[in-house]
């Protein structure tokens, strides 16, 4: 189980840096074009990044830190404030709030780029859900209740197709109505961003269900999700940052 | 509005209630003049007038409903039928929001019509001027 954790650390820490090298790009892109778009972009993947950095720790927390009651799950939970935060960042539920956060900023973004304003109605729907999915991630918590973790990368999954399916229409119809080429091929990796950003948890959710099932973790799933998110930053690179068009 | 690029809104005689430009090097009102002219000239010909053309790469759509002429670009390959739908969608917001007696009762000034800007703003051109502005 410690290679697994080993292993994983390892393909995180790769992750870490290619998220880290995009989240550079889209500050001196912001540093360049100084926009609230921009900003939101950044903030979306400080999120993510954030999220990711969290799962990292998990890992390096299992393997280095020398806790016991993290490493042995038989031993009892000593029920202190450190116990109640290191758990909440082992069983990625803090990681989870950032990508909430990450998340909901999209939809603002979204809105923001695409839409025409916001629908009253669904703008509450969504505040509401997002500010629900926080929550069960922080507090719906029972160590070693995997339950409770498939429902968090459920609410997680749920959320994020919630948002990036309309993102994926609406960047699927620009790419389809544009006859720019470069305007084309930033549709359409927007379009292919999307989708990914939706594999993501989903893939983690499956890999949850099959811990669920009797698995041990890190199955297929979770190192599918992690290269899924690599193509979701190539995606959003050449969504976002490499197209440059005359005004 | 994702298909259609600029638009014209226009009186029978020419007159530009509403414009929406991406091309900023035309004069709008000679546009509008020579669209009137050149679709009061086709119904002379035939009865419904001019319903399109084509200049380059795009092709110019008319719609006339209630003595308003409307005029939109879009890229040749779109499909005919999908523009005249958006038209049709502009030239009924278009009428929702301006009643027969505020035109009736216009008195030249163009500005009554520039709050139209907001009501078909999600185009594809205003989607990618975003984009533009902030990314590229």
């Amino acid at each position: 189980m410690a290679e697994l954790q080993f292993v994983g650390m390892v393909f995180e820490t790769f992750i870490i840096l290619v998220a880290l090298i995009f989240l550079v790009l889209i500050l001196m892109k912001y540093y360049e074009k100084k926009h609230q778009l921009t900003l939101y972009l950044f903030l979306i993947f400080l999120s993510y990044l954030i999220g990711i950095f969290f799962s990292w720790l998990s890992k390096v927390f299992v393997l280095y830190s020398g806790i016991d009651y993290i490493y042995n799950t038989t031993l009892p939970d000593p029920s202190t404030p450190l116990s109640w935060i290191l758990f909440r960042i082992i069983d990625f539920r803090i990681s989870f709030v950032f990508m909430s956060i990450g998340i909901y900023i999209s939809y603002i973004f979204k809105v923001k780029v695409f839409g025409k304003g916001y629908n009253k109605v669904l703008r509450i729907i969504i505040t509401l859900y997002a500010i629900f999915t926080a929550g069960f991630t922080l507090f719906v918590y029972q160590r070693g209740n995997t339950l409770y973790d498939v429902f968090a990368f459920l609410l997680i999954f749920i959320f994020m197709a919630i948002i990036y399916i309309p993102f994926f229409i609406k960047s699927f119809q620009s790419y389809k109505s544009t006859d720019n080429k470069v305007f084309k091929t930033a549709f359409l990796s927007l379009a292919i961003m999307a989708i990914f950003f939706i594999l993501v948890p989903l893939s983690f959710l499956i890999d949850r269900m099959l811990i669920l099932a009797g698995g041990l973790g890190f199955s297929l799933f979770y190192f599918l999700a992690w290269i899924f998110v690599i193509f979701a930053l190539v995606g959003a690179y050449f969504g976002y940052i490499r197209p440059k068009s005359e005004k | 509005m994702r298909i259609l690029q600029d638009i014209w809104i226009l009186t029978e005689s020419g007159i530009v209630l509403y414009h929406r430009r991406f091309d900023e090097n035309m004069d709008d009102q000679l546009f509008g003049g020579l669209m009137a002219a050149l679709n009061s000239f086709a119904e002379e010909l035939v009865d419904k007038g001019l319903s399109n053309f084509e200049l380059q790469d795009k092709r110019y759509t008319l719609l006339k409903k209630n003595e308003i002429l409307f005029i939109a670009n879009s890229a040749k390959k779109v499909k005919e039928k999908k523009v005249m739908q958006e038209m049709v969608f502009i030239a009924n917001k278009f009428f929702d929001l301006y009643s027969e007696d505020i035109l009736l009762n216009w008195d030249n000034d163009v500005s009554v019509f520039m709050n139209f800007e907001k009501e078909i703003e999600d185009s594809l051109e205003e989607t990618i001027k975003k984009f533009q502005d902030a990314f590229w």
